[in-house]
């Protein structure tokens, strides 16, 4: 197999999720898994690889590259290159949809705005100000003070007609200010609506958006009321590129790919413990 | 009666809840210690159906050793641990007890029976359906049929009805009988039908009755169990279509799945051997084929193989990692290991940073303005000052004071990260953590009387001084560190307060500050009891001025291109120029200086090898990281070529014919002390000098004045100049008022952003190096 067929694997080892994907030479995603991480880097991160690699039906040593992102990147065992989150989460959503545009990564940790040129590069990326960050993070929470599951966050503020306002900088205020609300006689439906529509309001605060804007990230795969939330904000249309959460490993799996396509025909590109038993390669 | 329930598992736990509640002196046997311990502790949260939910404490004990004989032994564990648990129960078996099995699938009680002789063995059954909803969390329903008990060898005693009427008593409608064999067979077909098969396909039974291949193969499943269970001559419960009671069962399971799939979902053993094995074992003695089952024992043993051996290597793998060497951050490889880096002809490291030859010199420098320092402090005939570094110094060294810097002092203790012992004394005194963490550092230190000063230079600390000085031009908060100087050491202090945020600097404020420093010549001539000699001022401010144009120049050499100076390096270097500014000292350490960094730019020696990138810090240094900021910008060939701290003290227009006056004016215009547009137009004309890629803006938590961007400085300078910037949201002294790993990782990113976009094919990456490993930029 040339280089270039290998298939490759993207990381993206989250505070709240570790991603994997694994891409085929061509660029088409092969596997993917997403595992929740509960602070075992290491362990969720090999199994999310595993589960990526089982669902592609490929072995391990089959790969051309592993490329890690995220919080706990530099704890991958094997990986042959590791990328900064803003470059993979701007490369997967221009993977999707490619141009210029304003991509916005609301993940479980800092959200960033990420503005991204014609060829996918990032030329500026704008955080969040200090206290602001954990946002996906921030939600969980509010998840477990109101008795549901995350996964439910979204679902119990549909039943709201008017948030009940959550408004402040520090998520850990933010906590206790919704437990204020619900003291208040808010009902539950409106201090979720209220938590979802805070994380846009924070979102929106970090700079001037310019459309067109895509969300990446995981928190537009569960709650998606704070994409409506910030498109009503911005006077913009705001929508997720498709399956946003794996976003930064897609972008990681096509950097690794980058990185093996340039790399020829080298033996030492190939990953993991495996690597003493390479196959010979094919000269293409 | 007494009773032990071997196995706190879903059954054990229920029965057991149920026997404690009526008053049996019950003890539940669970091996798993912090298990026990929870259970004792928070007791067992029961509840049927949708009812309440009751609290039942039990005797929970890991170990059986220490209990006395038992009347009744209850066996709830799993199949395949019948035996050990049997082996573990002889201590308390006596020659009245019973031991019931109420497990599922077949051969239990043969276990039991084998070990203990048929007559103490008593087999039973259960329809009851159980859910763990917690580790200490049971919800029940009640089965439709009653519980069955049954001797193994036939024969009912008493004793086993008096234990029926226990179960019964305990709310547990039960039945004695003679045999039970026919009704396990029953249920037994229910298990081995349902269970494999979603533990195989992870389907839940509603998905599976909605699977019409996997209906087919279950029925024909059912058959064959059906064919084994009519030669044992067991009744089939519907003789007309014996499958449809199993539907009945996958229906009332519903979206649960059963037992055998949370063990394998659990990376656990299943209890496949005595549901479909034992399937398979009694077929072959009835001379039956039974190739269905068989090949189900054979899938799950697979699966159970691949998922207990995957979680086995998983621990070896992390175990055996954890003791081989750290994992190397990939991040924070240094490049320098992989491009070709310049040596200076003198042998500079090829690996690091290259040292200036400066470097002892300065070292010995400062050494003896310490020990002159201690010196003044300790004679009686002379005099400290305390001293602001953009203070009028001029005039303190011409009035014979020797000046100290707590401002010096606290960036010493920021960088040898002493911070984190000083501050909180501060603290305790009444600062506030948002106040200045520059000052908490210096006045922590002043109260616990310890100081980098001691081990560095060998002096006793920071002198005592006679009188404070201070110019609020480099920011108002200076005043209240400075005053309570004054109270601490009960001295005056003397302060010079300019006209502050100026656009230009016209006569009116270069006069209001005049006569200000007239006023603080008369007021240290009071408290030093000499008259100012003039021309000795005009001497000091000479010597002022010389080294600030030294400095300007040297500052100016960063312009080339590669740099031989970085930010850290004039970090270093200003000292001279705070310390001591107006001594023909600072003026020779600053030609020397000036003359090896011309010999650098002469010979196209980079301070940092290999110089890809090209920054201006605006804002204070971060003292208490210093050095993991000087590595992340090495470590990617990035120059911080210039910054506005460093600039700061390159004072231009000290004019020894006109000390006063001149004075006035220079200090006066110093960067903080000016307006957000001549700021703006300031740094729009140094980073054109400098030829940078981009403006790195750090907002000090605790250092409002100097956090321009907190105004939208980078913002509108981006618009002027089109650079990029990043705003690190950071603080000078305080490394708990904001996460290093989210600035590491974000000035990294920032920094690999300026790479140019397209990436030719072949080309640059793959450089005289060849192909490498690690932090590649795209």
């Amino acid at each position: 197999m040339s280089e270039l067929a290998r298939p490759v694997a993207g990381l993206d080892v989250g505070t709240e999720f570790v991603k994997a994907i694994v891409l085929a030479g061509d660029g088409a995603i092969l596997g993917r898994a997403s595992v929740p991480t509960r602070g075992y880097f290491q362990e969720r991160a090999r199994e999310a690889l595993d589960a990526a690699l089982d669902d592609a039906q490929t072995a391990e040593d089959e790969l051309g590259g592993l490329c890690a992102t995220g919080f706990g990147a530099s704890l991958v065992h094997g990986a042959t290159r590791t990328a900064s989150e803003a470059a993979c989460h701007a490369r997967g959503a221009f993977h999707h949809i490619p141009g210029v545009m304003t991509v916005v990564n609301i993940g479980g940790q800092e959200p960033r705005v990420i503005r991204v040129d014609g060829s996918g590069q990032p030329t500026e990326i704008a955080s969040l100000r200090h206290c602001a960050v954990g946002i996906g993070t921030f939600l969980m929470f509010a998840a477990r003070h109101l008795d549901v599951h995350p996964t439910q966050l979204q679902e119990l503020a549909a039943g709201a007609e008017q948030p009940a306002h959550v408004g402040s900088y520090c998520s850990v205020f933010a906590g206790v200010e919704l437990l204020e609300r619900l003291r208040e006689g808010a009902s539950r439906e409106e201090v979720a609506l209220g938590c979802i529509h805070s994380v846009a309001e924070r979102v929106a605060e970090i700079i001037r958006f310019e459309a067109p804007i895509r969300v990446t990230g995981g928190v537009a795969e569960f709650f998606p009321g704070v994409l409506k939330r910030l498109s009503g904000l911005t006077g913009q249309t705001v929508e997720a590129i498709p399956e946003p959460m794996l976003a930064g490993a897609l972008g990681a799996a096509l950097k690794a790919r980058d990185l093996a396509s340039r790399a020829g025909s080298t033996p030492g590109a190939v990953v993991g413990t495996q690597a003493a038993t390479a196959k010979p390669k094919e000269q293409g | 009666m007494r009773i032990v329930v071997i196995g706190a598992g879903a059954l054990g736990g229920l029965v057991g809840a149920h026997m404690t509640e009526a008053g049996q002196d019950l003890t539940l046997i669970e091996i798993n210690e912090s298990r026990a311990r929870l259970l004792t502790e928070n007791g067992l949260l029961i509840s049927e159906g949708s009812a309440g939910e009751r609290c039942v404490r039990m005797k929970v004990a890991a170990k059986i050793t220490g209990l006395p004989t038992a009347d009744l032994i209850f066996v709830a564990v799993k199949s395949y641990q019948t035996e050990d648990a049997v082996r573990s129960a002889l201590p308390v078996i006596g020659d009245g007890t019973y031991v019931l099995s109420m497990q599922n699938g077949i051969g239990n009680t043969e276990t039991m029976a084998r070990i203990l002789g048929p007559q103490r063995v008593l087999c039973g059954i259960t329809y009851h359906s159980i859910q763990h909803v917690g580790p200490n969390r049971l919800r029940y329903r009640a089965g439709i049929k009653p519980i069955q008990i049954a001797p193994h060898d036939g024969r009912i005693t008493p004793a086993i009805e008096a234990i029926g009427e226990v179960f019964r008593q305990a709310g547990l409608d039960t039945n004695v009988v003679e045999k039970i064999d026919d009704v396990i067979w029953q249920k037994l077909l229910h298990n081995a039908v349902v269970n494999p098969v979603s533990a195989l396909t992870g389907l839940t039974c509603r998905e599976m009755l909605d699977d019409e291949d996997l209906q087919r193969f279950m029925r024909a499943l059912c058959m064959e169990i059906v064919a084994v269970m009519r030669a044992r001559g067991v009744p089939i419960m519907d003789e007309e279509d014996p499958y449809r009671p199993v539907i009945g069962s996958q229906k009332a399971l519903g979206k649960n799945r059963p037992s055998m799939w949370q063990d394998l979902s659990r990376s656990n053993c299943t209890e496949v051997d005595a549901i479909n094995g034992a399937i398979v074992e009694e077929a072959a003695r009835l001379g039956l084929a039974a190739p269905l089952n068989f090949g189900l024992v054979r899938f799950i043993h697979s699966r159970e193989r691949q998922k207990i051996l995957r979680k086995r290597a998983i621990a070896e793998t992390l175990a055996s990692a954890a003791q081989a060497a750290p994992v190397a951050k990939a991040r924070s490889l240094p490049k320098m290991h992989l491009r070709p880096t310049q040596l200076a002809p003198d042998g500079g490291m090829p690996s690091g940073r290259v040292p200036l030859r400066m470097a002892p010199r300065l070292k010995e420098l400062l050494r003896n303005y310490y020990l002159d320092l201690q010196a003044a402090s300790d004679g009686a005939d002379r005099m400290v000052a305390c001293c602001s570094g953009t203070g009028p110094v001029e005039i303190v060294r011409a009035l014979g004071l020797t000046p100290y810097f707590p401002e010096n002092h606290t960036a010493l203790i920021g960088a040898s990260r002493q911070s984190g012992r000083y501050i909180p004394r501060a603290m305790a005194e009444g600062f506030s953590q948002f106040a200045s963490s520059a000052m908490a550092c210096d006045i922590g230190a002043m109260l616990i009387g310890d100081s980098p000063l001691v081990s560095l230079y060998g002096i006793a600390g920071p002198p005592r001084p006679d009188v404070v000085v201070y110019n609020t031009n480099y920011g108002h908060s200076l005043i209240r560190w400075f005053e309570y100087y004054g109270r601490q050491y009960r001295v005056p202090v003397f302060g010079l307060h300019p006209s502050a945020a100026l656009d230009a600097v016209d006569l009116i404020d270069t006069g209001a500050a005049a006569q200000q420093m007239f006023r603080l010549v008369s007021q240290l001539q009071g408290v030093t009891r000499r008259s100012l000699d003039v021309d000795r001022l005009a001497e000091v401010v000479g010597l002022s001025a010389q080294a600030a144009r030294l400095w300007r120049e040297i500052l100016n050499l960063a312009e080339s291109v590669p740099s031989p100076l970085t930010f850290f390096d004039a970090l270093i270097h200003l000292a001279p120029m705070v310390l001591m500014r107006g001594t023909p000292e600072a003026v020779e350490y600053y030609e020397i200086l000036k003359a090896e960094l011309e010999e650098r730019v002469a010979g196209n020696i980079a301070a940092v090898p290999g110089e890809r990138y090209r920054f201006y810090w605006e804002g204070p240094p971060i003292w208490c990281a210093l050095r993991p900021l000087s590595e992340l910008f090495m470590s990617h060939s990035a120059a911080i070529v210039a910054s506005t701290y460093a600039d700061i003290f390159a004072l231009d227009g000290f004019d020894p014919k006109n000390p006063i006056e001149s004075m006035a004016r220079t200090y006066t215009s110093i960067f903080p002390n000016r307006s957000d547009d001549y700021k703006q137009s300031y740094l729009v004309s140094r980073l054109r000098r400098y030829g940078v890629d981009g403006v790195i803006h750090h907002e000090g938590r605790t250092t409002p004045e100097h956090s321009n961007a907190r105004y939208g400085l980078d913002v509108s300078l981006r618009r002027a100049t089109g650079l990029r910037s990043i705003v690190v949201e950071a603080d000078t002294h305080d490394l708990r008022l904001f996460s290093m790993d989210r600035i590491m990782s974000r000035l990294g990113e920032f920094i690999e952003m300026q790479e140019p976009a397209q990436e030719t094919a072949a080309g640059s990456a793959d450089g005289p190096d060849g192909p490498w490993k690690g932090n590649e930029n795209e």
